[in-house]
Order: structure tokens, then sequence, then C-alpha cells
């Protein structure tokens, strides 16, 4: 089932004195209900203005977006409170999207007291700690503030806070680029987690191929304001279609150094115009 | 570094750029100073390109930032050879011939190196009129290192400004600037990190070809250990502000002797394998200020024994090449009291640092996350 369904989206910005940035040129894009679909994208693509629209942070300029079958972009004071609470989002930066003067606590409970999803201290709490033990936080942190944590920390803050409202739509936009390796693998594993466990919907925004092809079912490849290649991650990966794509994988560093190395050669010998003979592949 | 020194890429010689037990000390705000860096030894020889990885705060960037002495409110300690000559007790004036002269760095955000207020041209050919050249000729020669960072149109491009240029002609910019005063030893600090995946190949790719035509030494700093499997000739491992594990590339990827250098490998999302979930390091790295007594990775490490909380390990040889600071590997050699000698051979394993943890003893190490 598709749960949100983004359908022929186009945005130009236009600033004084300079030609319109056309960022989203007709984008089709499909996300499947209880799956983590992967958005991969250079930077200027468009990945963050198709978040920005999807959120309703921006007006596209053509095409419309239907998410559970409300039309976002014609969507009423009513439904968007509704939407406000199912679509939740995580941004690379937590350090950005956390209010410096608020605890862990504050900021996990904001929504849940926003969308008067717990009503009495006591149970909103209580919710509060148990959402804490979700995401791997340890309670007694409940009443920190978002500069005692580490990136790590802030970061499953920011998800503890987005999975409050019980969204069924969740958005990371690039939310472990940042992070340490062994950060990453623990958020990486918490979204996996959260998927198989509460069937949350996830829209994964990311540069990063490698981690893309670890979580992600679906995968569409945008460049230049238009879903370039789309489909199955695993095919995808294996049997790239599109140039672009293909271009991209081969950019991906390969983790094991033989393959590395005979890579790092054939690039070299591009770069020097000549062929790369098999002693270069040891250097 | 002792019996890790073994390059890979060079033949015998005497390293260009050796730290010996280096540390680092910050002044804390709020109690005493704390020592970012500890007791790093490492070799770095003549064409030889090592990577040194670990996660942030391990203390892999302080070092490099030290081996230059980049930031004046830090204590260094220990010794930085250059070529033989301590860099340590030198002037600030003496500091100044060495840098961009003889050791070189570049950093993760370009930005930061260049002037917005410049002409890409000027920037470039200012190390170069310091360097004694004439206007015309600096600028010539400015040109020519541009070129051949692959800056297309070099001679144009020259007159704009930064904020003309994207993120990965930034890089060679800063790249070409570093190489204006033909050094030995180029350090790069995540030159790659900020970039889109093919930028980052193409950067990397030139930071390859100008290694291997000018015969550069290069200290690569990154997160990212993929990154390096195809550049480095040597992997060093950083964790809390110690090496704890150093071993040629291909040692690292396919046995790492080190847990946390597993720990790291099995974490990093693979595009040539799939895993179902991947495994991670659980709980957090502990702050300088309050290392465990042992071992540094004991409260994490999934192979801790009785042994690892009790003293610092010392570094033991394996059949790589390579040293690790681990008890896995404990053997009767890493435990000779004589290898603490402060002015052992350049083939005597690691000392242990027992007298030199007093403060880093006082706390409890953080458990988890």
């Amino acid at each position: 089932m598709t749960l949100l369904d983004v359908h022929g989206l186009r945005k130009v910005y236009h600033s004084l004195g300079r030609p319109p940035v056309v960022a989203l040129d007709g984008l089709f894009l499909q996300v499947r209900a209880g799956g983590i679909t992967g958005l991969v994208g250079e930077s200027g693509s468009g990945k963050s203005t198709t978040i920005r629209c999807i959120l309703g942070l921006d007006q596209p300029d053509e095409g419309w977006i239907d998410y559970d079958g409300i039309r976002l972009t014609e969507a009423g004071k009513l439904e968007r409170r509704r939407l406000h609470r199912e679509i939740q989002v995580v941004f690379q930066d937590p350090t950005g999207s956390l209010n410096p003067r608020m605890t862990a606590g504050q900021l996990i409970g904001e929504g849940l007291r926003v969308h008067r999803l717990r009503t009495t201290s006591a149970s909103l709490r209580q919710r509060v700690l148990e959402l804490m033990a979700l995401v791997g936080l340890d309670q007694r942190d409940v009443d920190r503030y978002p500069r005692s944590f580490s990136g790590g920390q802030r970061q499953r803050i920011a998800i503890a806070r987005a999975l409050a409202v019980e969204p069924t739509l969740l958005i990371c936009d690039e939310a472990v680029s940042a992070l340490d390796v062994s950060v990453q693998a623990q958020i990486l594993t918490l979204l996996q987690d959260m998927r198989d466990q509460l069937g949350l919907t996830v829209l994964f925004v990311a540069h990063d191929l490698a981690v893309v092809r670890q979580i992600c079912s679906r995968v569409a490849i945008l460049q230049a304001g238009r879903i370039v290649e789309e489909g199955d991650s695993a095919a995808v990966f294996a049997h790239p279609e599109h140039p672009y794509t293909r271009e991209l994988l081969e950019a991906v560093p390969i983790a094991d150094p033989a393959r590395a190395r005979a890579r790092a050669a054939q690039r070299l010998a591009a770069l020097s115009g000549a062929k790369p003979s098999p002693q270069e592949t040891s250097a | 570094m002792s019996v890790a020194a073994t390059p890979v890429a060079s033949t015998m010689t005497d390293p260009v750029l050796a730290l010996e037990g280096l540390c680092v000390t910050a002044p804390s705000a709020n109690g005493p100073p704390v020592r970012i860096v500890d007791q790093v030894d490492l070799a770095l020889y003549p064409g030889e390109r090592v990577a040194m990885v670990g996660e942030s705060g391990s203390g892999k960037s302080a070092t490099a930032r030290a081996i230059l002495r980049l930031d004046s409110e830090l204590t260094i300690g220990g010794r930085i050879l250059l070529r033989g000559r301590d860099l340590v007790g030198l002037s600030e004036r003496e500091m100044t011939r060495v840098r961009g002269r003889e050791v070189a760095m570049v950093f993760q955000n370009p930005m930061g190196a260049l002037d917005p207020l410049m002409t890409i041209g000027a920037q470039v050919a200012e190390p170069l009129r310091r360097a004694g050249n004439s206007r015309p000729a600096a600028w010539e020669r400015a040109q020519h290192l541009l070129s051949e960072m692959g800056v297309p149109d070099a001679a144009r491009r020259m007159r704009a400004y930064p904020h003309e240029f994207s993120g990965g002609m930034r890089q060679r910019v800063v790249l070409a600037m570093a190489l204006a005063g033909d050094p030995a030893v180029l350090l790069a600090d995540e030159p790659t990190t900020a970039l889109d995946v093919r930028t980052q190949e193409q950067v990397l790719t030139m930071l390859d070809k100008v290694a291997r035509d000018r015969h550069l030494s290069v200290l690569l700093i990154t997160h990212d250990l993929a990154t390096v499997a195809g550049f480095a000739d040597r992997v060093v491992v950083m964790y809390a502000g110690r090496v704890v594990h150093t071993d040629p590339v291909d040692a690292v990827f396919a046995q790492p002797a080190h847990p946390y250098t597993r720990g790291l490998l099995e974490a990093l999302p693979r595009i040539d394998q799939a895993v179902g979930r991947l495994r991670g390091i659980e709980g957090t790295a502990p702050h300088p200020a309050d290392r465990p007594p042992g071992c540094v990775f004991e409260p994490r490490c999934p192979k801790r024994m009785a042994i690892c909380a009790g003293e610092r390990p010392a570094f033991v040889a394996l059949p790589s090449g390579g040293t690790v600071a681990c008890y896995l590997f404990s053997d009767a050699q890493a435990a000779d009291p004589s290898a603490t000698a402060p002015d052992r051979p350049a083939t005597a394993p690691e000392p242990s640092a027992e007298e030199a943890e007093p403060a880093d003893a006082l706390s409890e190490p953080r458990v988890g996350e």
C-alpha cells in the first residue's frame, strides 16, 4: 500500500539578480507503508526541497502530494493538525533542532502535550520514560539538558521526540550522516527495530549509498530535481540501470583494500590518461 | 612506531616524521588539565601513507594539530621528530618555517582556510611570495599548481573568489596552497568528509596522484575506514586519546586484531556486502578526563577479561607487522619491564604508561549510553 504519493512536483526558487533555480523538476515518488524507502541524491539534487514540500514548509509550484488519502497541498486546518502528528521528521543536526533550554524529558514530551495525547503529568512522564528506554537512552538523564548529551544521544532524543506522537511516517533527513560509525550503526538498527515492532514507515533521505543499502527496502535516486531510477533496493544496487546511479555506486568507497586499490589505480590512470599497469594495483 | 615500524611502501629508512610519547594537554575551566592525546607513538616513512582512524574525540585531529603546534593554549609533551629534529622545543618563529615548507596540512572545511575577500590566485600565490618569489613568478607557479590539482581553466579561475568555487574545487585550491611550499609531509584532516561521494572520490584520487608524483608522506585522518582502504599503506587506530592498534591496511580489514578495530568494521555499512543488522559498539567512548585505568576500551569491549581493568596493556607485535595494545595478544616479550625505558630502541615494544595516569585513574569510567 502506498502511504505517500508524490506526483509531478515542481519547485522553482527565485532570487533577485540571479537565474531561477529549478529545485524540483517533475518529481514522482511513492513511499510504501511499513518499509524504509531511501531517497538518495547529492547536494543540490532537491532532497531538502522534497522534504520541505512534504512537511508543508514550502508550497510546490506544480504537482501534488497525497498522504493516506489526504491531499497535502490542499489540506485544511483540522487535517493539518492530524498530519503534524502523523508525519514526523528527524534532521541531520540534533543540536540545531533541540531547544537548549528544555530538558530531554520536556523535549520528548512536548508533542504529547501539544497533541493532548497524555493529559496528566504522571502519565506524560511515564510515556517519556518508556520512549527513552525504547531509543536506548538512560532514564536517569530525563532532566538533563541537550548540551550534556553526546551527538549520538541527542539524535536519540530527536528520534524519541519524533516517535512520541506515534507517527505513521518518519522522515529522516540525513539523520545519521553526522554521527560516528558506531553510533550510526546503533541508530540504523534502532530504525530497523521501529519498522519491525511498530510498523513504522520511513522515508530515509541520505547521500550515503552504503547506509541506504543497509536499511532501505526501496530506493529512489534523485538527480537535478527528478527521480532517475527507482526500485527494489537489492535490485537497484545489484543492477543499476541509469548511468548516474552507476556513477554514484562506483564512487562509493569499498572497504576491501585489494578491490579499493585496483579501483584507485584505474582512476589514477584515467586521470593521467594512461592505461593502468597491473603493478599499479598494489600501490 | 616500535615494532610496527616496518614500512609497507618504502624500504627500511629513517622515518621522516616520528612521534614519541606525544601528549597533548588542554586546560580545563573547572578542574585539572585534560590530557586529550596520551602517549602517542607514530612513525611516518618517506612516501608512506598512514591513515589515522577513530571516532570523534579520539584525539586524531589533536595529534595532527600538535605536530604543527596550531593551538597555542595546549601543552605538548613527548617528542615530535621531523627528520630527527625535535619540533617540541622550537620557537614560534622557527615553527613558521616548518609549517607549509616541511609539513603542510589541509582541513575538512576549506572555507575556513580560505580568505573570502582574496582571489584564489592571490591566496595560492601568497605562500610563494613569502618564500621569496617575485610577483609574476609566484603567480605563474600558483597557476601551475592549480592546473596540477585539476582546476580547469586555472588562469581565469585564479581571479575568482572562494565563494565562486564548489566544495570539491575549494578542496583542490587548499591542496594547491598546501603544496606550494613543497612540503615532505602532508597532514590531511578529513579532507573529503564534507563532500559528495563523487567529488570525494575525485579529491582522493587527486591526493593519491600528487602524493605519488611528489613522493609525499601523508597522514590521512578520517573516521571512515572505507575511504582509506584503497589509499593507505598502514592504519593507526586511535581511541580515547591513545593509539590502540596499528597494522598494514590489508591486515586491518582481513583480520582486525583489536576488538575496537573489529567493532569499527562491523559498524560500517558496506556497499559490497549485505548484513541484516549492523553490530555496532555498545556504549560511548570515555571522556579523556576519565579514562579507565586499564585498557581504555575495556568498558565497551565484548571480549573484556578481568586483567583488562587493571593496568594499561602494552603493545604486542603481531605477525602481520603491526602492533596492538590488547591483553588478548599478550606475550612474554610485551611484559618485559625494560620496554618502559624512555630511550627505547626503535624495535622495542611500546611502554606501558603506568605512571602517566594518576589523574585519569581517579574517576570511574562511564559505562553505556
